[in-house]
């Protein structure tokens, strides 16, 4: 999946907001929201982590799984983020 | 990656409507409802909680905390009918009280009560509250049933209630989250998911996930009976903080959850129990998929099925979690599909009281800290209650203390705790291990625990040849009797041991003059006479190894053996050197030669321990017979160990009723070894002079195969009331013989034994007690080892299924000729000496308690059928256990598919019939053989082995013919009438499948839990209440159809006739039910009509009292009826459009219901009536015969269809009729039922009929046409016919 | 049972034939025979190795 310009935050939100039938049911997803209580279940969880990592093609550190990494939109982007640089600086080093 | 399929995402917006107080249930509540309807009488679904408070329990305050808690959730004031139209629906009531018992100190029977005293479902609350004076303090215990509640739902009581309860005694308002929506609301909004368009991609998704499936078989302790039994034990184990830790590290880092971890050991271990790698397993998902339902108390749960297929050599615990995880994800996503219609689609099994598709539940219930571990919240409190088992074996897990707790909960019925225990610590140990090294090929894993009891290196067994040991007794005790029996050639009927030993050395000698020496084989073919074991022996003083041939067998095959065992000469006894070809060997026919110049002496010592003492055949699977040879080293094992386990030294007299070509013969080298006695007899297949061989020579040791021991126990066995010992070996030891044994025979050692002739005669013997179910093979004997190994040649662990290797001195050089087979069938013993072998038997078993040895059946001998896997032994046992005095059972590839043919040996009073009713008392109805086949007695083969290629083959009854005879009831008739018809159509529809009206729907891939759709199909048919009980005691469409009659039909008001008669047709031929309906009175009778399909319109429809009711009400004047039903059903239909039918009416018809009402009678035609077909029928007598009919009424009629009369005629009174949903029914012409209809009438009414088009709704049904029924008729009927309008 | 997969065979002081999984530690005493094959080679192999099935101390004498 060809990652554009689109803000990650907002990727993550859809990806989210698809997972957990949100705005389907009339959700406004906000960056805080705690996923846990809008219905995420450890099992929509894992499909929420397999997507991340596909869609972003990149492979979440061992710091990063964790059960506070998946609370919020904000606490997964953040992880996103941070995993995708540590990746470029190691492409760059090469 | 695997493709993530999203769960569908229900459209519908979930509202709350505060104006409403009835629903519909929810899938999952209606599952529990019906359940609650069929099997009253003990609840599994209660759901309870406990809490203590310490300081004590305000009472006022809880009081006000309970109304505030059913205040707030509308569920618990919510009650379960069954509406009168045959839907279910839940309604909420305006208040409630929650019953609270004080029970103070003794609260023990009050909380068991409280928790087993099922529910009427009907009056709210669901819910029973408890308080119970603790040492310190109170406890507060309520129950629920679970159509309002689960676990989750537990944590929000909790949480609520404490809530209440606190700001209650506070005075305050209570603090909790608003309920945007009530329980009900959510049922209305999932229900609009389940229609079948939105359905059918998850039924989809499962039929593709379950296609082939096979049920998982766990290896129970006891035989599954077919009652159901609920009691639950429970075993509790948990995982170290550490290796939970691992466990959730490795979940994290395979991208799954603790949850799919510990499912993924769950089925790992489940693999290696049941011996199977395609495991499928139950799972309980708790499923609030919207916000607004985590507050809620109610019922959130759904059922779902998965599977994992744990093969592969290599395969690592980390790939198995992904396997895991993406079944999980498979199933989380399709859990909107209820699981009744997963169990439909995939036709789950006949099994009536047994779980559909799977046993074993696995329920993890997550890893997020419980609402009610908040702090400040009560303790919970677990007062001690009987536990109920739900499924044979669940799991539930749960992670708390940063530690792993794992529930398992079975049925003691079936598992013995050391069982579940065993189970449970291999779980345990997979998980740590598995979390340790997650990349390591699961079967390198260390997982049996306790090594198995590694059998001792034994010192090696003696080396003296059995020739060293009889000679060694011939000079201890020449004098002795050897051998007693039939005379022979050589020697009479009682031979010493000094007589013995000299005789054979003189043939001996002889033998090697002839060229008989060492490594050379000498077949012999001789008869039940003291004779040969002179010849045995004398064989194997030269070094040469003997070899026992039938002379039953034909000359070809004959030849065959002798020259494939390269055999020098046969020996045999003169009534059977005919028998014998002698192109292949030459042959030595006792008493020609003679041995009288020979010496008597010993000859000097031949035989090395390592030289072939015996061969034997046995049949190949290939068909070619393969000759197992055994050197002298493992016979001298065999009878060194014996007096250990066999009586058999001096003062014994041993017998054993077998041919020499079955290796149980070798057993007589036992005694002789030892200084006892043997005799030798030739009684025949029957054993018919057994007793009297025992009692007339004094036998005190006794061996059998079981067969045998089954003849024998028809007889009565203490006629063997002389013997010390009996040893009974064989295949499946019936344990009603065995026992029977015992009991009869109190003097007498009863022992059952084992073994292959790969492994010299006997590899183990049993002694001791056993419970009912099978009689254990027992302990390996001296010098023997026995392993019991899994796939990958490792111990399993004690309790788990094995495959059976024995080693040790007794294993045979191997297979005569054919070092392939002996290669893969003889194999490196890893546990063994270097060098040493082991057998690989093809057995399977499993350690019991205690050690002995439980034997599972052959390890080809379980079949799969319908998804079940079979042991055919177990199903060979229970029939045993039932009166059959021999069975076996196979699985046959019928014409009709796989079916479980048994077939049965009984004595004559054994009905097969009832025997089928017996095994279906106590059996699964999976494992109810499909037919059963009596036969005289049980083919077997030279060996005493069964001979399966000789049972007969299976005819399954084609469709529609009778039984075969010893059938017992017949399955396939056609059905009896129409509502037999419907019901059958109805449930096949249900089924998938077409089901005729004698077939058992449970038998059929029927489940208990297809019978509220089924139910509800002939509600619909029928428009009215019908019992759901019904379906379980009348199983078939026509007991149904029958039980539908009597039960529902009210009775017929008095003043109404109606007479039966049983009419013959002269026109058509055969006999036929006609019902006379005349009304009281003597009035004249002025209208009449002529009903076809008579029995549906009495029995279903109840015209005669519609018809009546009208009269009564002159809405039309007094009318009298004949109703005419088809003479069988299969000829309804060509009946009812037979050219000459109208006239049959006409002509034949008629005239009886005018004799019939005799002086009563006023002339005029008749108004013929009809549906479906026969409204065809109806409308063309009215056509065709104007002279008998002024009309007709024609229900749902495929009038288009058929031709129904002559282009002019005289006009008619037509009443047509269609019902809207019949636009669905497509006729061969392309309209559709109510098209047809109406171009029908308007053709009709353009060509001068009166014609009168009605639509209604109900569809095809009998309700629609009973609804229509008064208008059709009054309209027909009607004196004032002026008012009709053309 | 293991019917899968890649055997050896192999023989032991006895010269008696027999087969074992490839890749798995071979029990005490016996050696493997040439490369590892499926099974049904392996003993379409000891058919024809195998010609003497006595064991080897018998046929010395020892």
């Amino acid at each position: 999946m060809i990652v554009s310009q689109e803000p990650v935050v907002e990727i993550v939100r859809r990806i989210v907001d698809k997972q957990l039938n949100l705005s389907a049911h009339g959700y406004e997803l906000d960056a805080d929201d705690d996923l846990w209580n809008m219905g995420m279940t450890s099992l929509t969880c894992m499909g929420l982590m397999l997507t991340v990592e596909d869609t972003f093609q990149i492979e979440l550190p061992e710091e990063a799984l964790r059960e506070g990494t998946f609370r919020t939109v904000g606490t997964i982007t953040a992880a996103v983020e941070a995993a995708r640089s540590a990746h470029e600086k190691s492409e760059r080093r090469v | 990656m695997p493709r993530i399929e999203p769960r569908p995402t229900n459209p519908f917006p979930l509202l709350h409507d505060p104006a409403e107080r009835r629903f519909p249930l929810s899938a999952g509540q209606e599952r529990l409802w019906w359940l609650r309807q069929l099997d009253s009488s003990h609840d599994q679904y209660h759901i309870t909680g406990g809490w203590r408070f310490p300081a004590g329990l305000d009472l006022p305050a809880l009081t006000a905390a309970l109304a505030g808690l059913t205040r707030r959730h509308d569920i618990l004031r919510t009650g379960f009918v069954l509406r009168p139209d045959g839907t279910t629906a839940q309604e909420v009531a305006g208040e409630v009280e929650v019953p609270v018992v004080r029970a103070g100190r003794e609260w023990r029977a009050a909380v068991e009560r409280a928790a087993s005293e099922p529910f009427d479902l009907s009056r709210p609350p669901l819910l029973r509250v408890v308080v119970a004076e603790l040492e310190d303090g109170h406890g507060l215990f309520t129950a629920l049933h679970h159509i309002v509640t689960d676990r989750w739902s537990m944590d929000v009581l909790a949480r609520d209630l404490f809530e209440l309860y606190d700001a209650a005694s506070a005075g305050r308002a209570p603090s909790l989250p608003a309920l945007p929506v009530q329980y009900g609301d959510y049922a209305r909004w999932q229900r609009r998911l389940l229609t079948d368009d939105l359905l059918r991609p998850g039924l989809a998704h499962w039929e593709r996930t379950l296609a082939g499936y096979e049920r998982l078989e766990p290896p129970t302790d006891r035989p599954r009976t077919g009652r159901d039994d609920a009691t639950g034990a429970s075993l509790v184990v948990e995982l170290p903080e550490e290796d939970t830790a691992a466990m959730t590290a490795v979940a994290w880092r395979a991208r799954a959850s603790p949850g799919v971890v510990v499912t993924a050991a769950l089925v790992a271990a489940l693999s290696a129990f049941s011996g199977q790698d395609d495991v499928v397993i139950g799972a309980i998902i708790s499923d609030r998929p919207r916000p607004e339902l985590q507050d809620l108390i109610g019922f959130f749960v759904n059922t779902v099925v998965l599977r994992v297929d744990v093969s592969g050599r290599g395969t690592t615990f980390r790939e198995l979690v992904t396997r895991t995880r993406d079944a999980w994800l498979a199933a989380d996503a399709h859990q909107d599909v209820p699981f009744e219609r997963i169990v439909g689609a995939v036709r789950a099994g006949s099994e009536e009281r047994r779980n559909p598709i799977f046993d074993v539940v696995v329920n993890h219930a997550g890893d997020r800290t419980a609402l009610a571990e908040a702090p400040g919240a009560p303790e919970w409190w677990y007062p001690e209650l009987p536990v109920t088992a739900r499924f044979d074996l669940s799991l539930t897990t749960q992670t708390a203390g940063g530690r792993l707790r794992a529930t398992f909960v079975y049925r003691p019925a079936l598992f013995d705790g050391t069982t579940i225990a065993a189970l449970a610590e291999r779980y345990v140990r997979l998980l740590a291990r598995g979390a340790a090294e997650p990349d390591r090929p699961l079967r390198e894993l260390d997982l049996a625990g306790r090594p198995a009891a590694a059998p001792v290196a034994a010192d090696p067994a003696p080396r003296a040849t059995v020739v060293e040991l009889v000679e060694a007794q011939a000079v201890r005790r020449p004098r002795e009797t050897a051998v007693t029996g039939t005379a022979g050639e050589l020697a009479g009927e009682k031979l010493s041991y000094g007589e013995l030993n000299r005789l054979a050395n003189r043939l001996a000698r002889h033998l090697v003059a002839r060229g008989v020496g060492r490594g050379r084989v000498v077949a012999v073919c001789l008869e039940q006479t003291t004779d040969r074991f002179a010849v045995l022996l004398a064989i194997a003083k030269c070094g040469a190894a003997y070899f026992p041939i039938d002379p039953g067998f034909p000359p070809g095959r004959l030849r065959f053996m002798l020259s494939d065992a390269g055999a020098a000469l046969t020996i045999v006894s003169p009534s059977l050197a005919h028998r014998v070809p002698a192109d292949a060997a030459p042959l030595l026919v006792l008493g020609d030669p003679d041995l009288a110049g020979y010496d008597t002496g010993n000859p000097p010592p031949a035989a090395r321990p390592g030289d072939l003492a015996y061969l034997i055949s046995t049949s190949g699977s290939t068909g070619a017979p393969k000759s197992v040879a055994v050197p002298h080293s493992a016979l001298s094992r065999l009878v060194a160990g014996a007096p250990r386990y066999l009586d058999i030294g001096p003062g014994t007299t041993f017998l054993q009723a077998g041919p020499l070509t079955f290796d149980v013969s070798v057993l007589e080298w036992t005694p002789l070894a030892h200084g006892g006695r043997v005799v030798v007899t030739g009684t025949g297949a029957l054993l018919e002079d057994l007793e009297a061989v025992v009692r007339d020579h004094g036998v005190t040791t006794l061996k059998l195969v079981s067969p045998q021991l089954d003849l024998l126990a028809e007889r009565d066995l203490r006629k063997l009331s002389g013997l010390r010992q009996l040893v009974v070996g064989g295949d499946v030891v019936s344990p009603r013989s065995f026992l029977a044994a015992r009991e009869l025979l109190p003097g007498c050692r009863v022992t059952a034994s084992y073994g292959p002739t790969e492994c010299t005669v006997l590899a183990t013997v049993f002694d001791g007690g056993f419970r009912d179910g099978r009689v254990p093979i027992g302990h390996p004997i001296p010098y023997t080892r026995l392993y019991l190994l899994d796939r990958d040649l490792r111990p399993v662990q004690d309790g788990m299924r094995g495959e059976i290797y024995l080693a040790g001195d007794g294993l045979a050089r191997g297979y005569h000729g054919r070092p392939g087979l002996t290669a893969q069938a003889f194999l490196p013993d890893p546990y063994g000496p270097p060098g040493s072998r082991m057998y690989r038997t093809g057995d399977v078993g499993r350690r019991l308690p205690g050690g002995a040895v439980d034997f599972l059946g052959r390890a080809d001998r379980q079949v799969k059928i319908r998804g079940y896997r079979i042991e055919t032994s177990e199903v060979e046992h229970a029939l045993l256990r039932h009166g059959a005095t021999s069975a076996v059972v196979v699985r046959a590839e019928l014409d009709t598919g796989p079916a479980l043919v048994a077939y049965v040996v009984t004595d004559g009073s054994g009905d097969v019939a009832a025997l089928r009713d017996r095994l279906r008392a106590t059996l699964p109805a999976y494992m109810i053989p499909d037919h059963l086949v009596r036969i005289p007695r049980v083919p077997l083969t030279r060996n005493n082995k069964v001979d399966r290629a000789s049972l007969p083959p299976v005819a399954p009854p084609r469709p529609g013919a009778a039984a075969p005879p010893g059938e017992g009831s017949g399955t396939a008739a056609p059905p009896g009438n129409g509502l037999e018809a419907n019901v059958a159509e109805a449930w096949s529809r249900v089924l998938g499948r077409p089901l005729a009206a004698g077939e058992d729907f449970f038998d059929h891939g029927g489940h208990s839990l297809l019978v509220p759709r089924a139910t509800a199909a002939v509600r619909r048919l029928l428009g009215r209440e019908v019992p759901l009980r019904l379906m379980t005691r009348h199983r078939t469409p026509a007991a149904y159809a029958a039980a539908l009659l009597t039960e529902s039909l009210p009775g017929l008001d008095a003043g109404l006739l109606l007479e039966r008669r049983t009419w013959h047709s002269r026109t058509l031929g055969g006999d036929r039910r006609v019902d006379l309906f005349v009304p009281d009175g003597e009035a004249e009778v002025t209208r009449t009509l002529v009903v076809l399909d008579g029995s549906d319109f009495v029995d279903v429809m109840r015209l005669p009292a519609i018809v009546a009711r009208l009269a009564g009400d002159r809405r039309v004047p007094e009318a009298a009826a004949i109703f005419l039903s088809p003479a069988d059903w299969s000829s309804r239909r060509r009946e009812l459009l037979d050219d000459a039918y109208p006239d049959l009416l006409a002509d034949e018809l008629l005239p009886v219901l005018r004799d019939r009402l005799g002086d009563r009678w006023r002339p005029g035609r008749a108004v013929a009536v009809g549906a479906s077909l026969g409204a065809v029928a109806a409308v063309r007598a009215a056509l065709r015969r104007p002279d008998g009919f002024e009309g007709a009424i024609a229900l749902s009629g495929p009038l288009s269809e058929h031709r129904l009369g002559p282009a002019a005629s005289a006009p008619a009174r037509l009443f047509l009729y269609a019902s809207r949903e019949e636009a669905d029914i497509m006729l061969d012409d392309g309209l559709d039922l109510v098209e047809a209809v109406k171009r029908t009438g308007e053709e009709l009414a353009a060509r001068g009929h009166v014609v009168r088009c009605e639509y209604g709704d109900g569809g095809h049904t009998y309700a629609a046409w009973e609804s229509v029924l008064p208008e059709a008729v009054s309209w027909a009927l009607r004196e004032d016919r002026a008012r009709d309008v053309r | 049972m293991f019917d899968d997969g890649e055997f050896h065979v192999v023989v032991n002081d006895e010269e008696q034939y027999s087969i074992w999984p490839a890749g798995r530690d071979l029990p005490a005493g016996w050696r493997p025979v040439g490369s590892p094959a499926p099974k049904a080679e392996c003993l379409a192999r000891i058919d024809v190795n195998w010609t003497d099935m006595r064991p080897r101390s018998l046929r010395e004498g020892t």
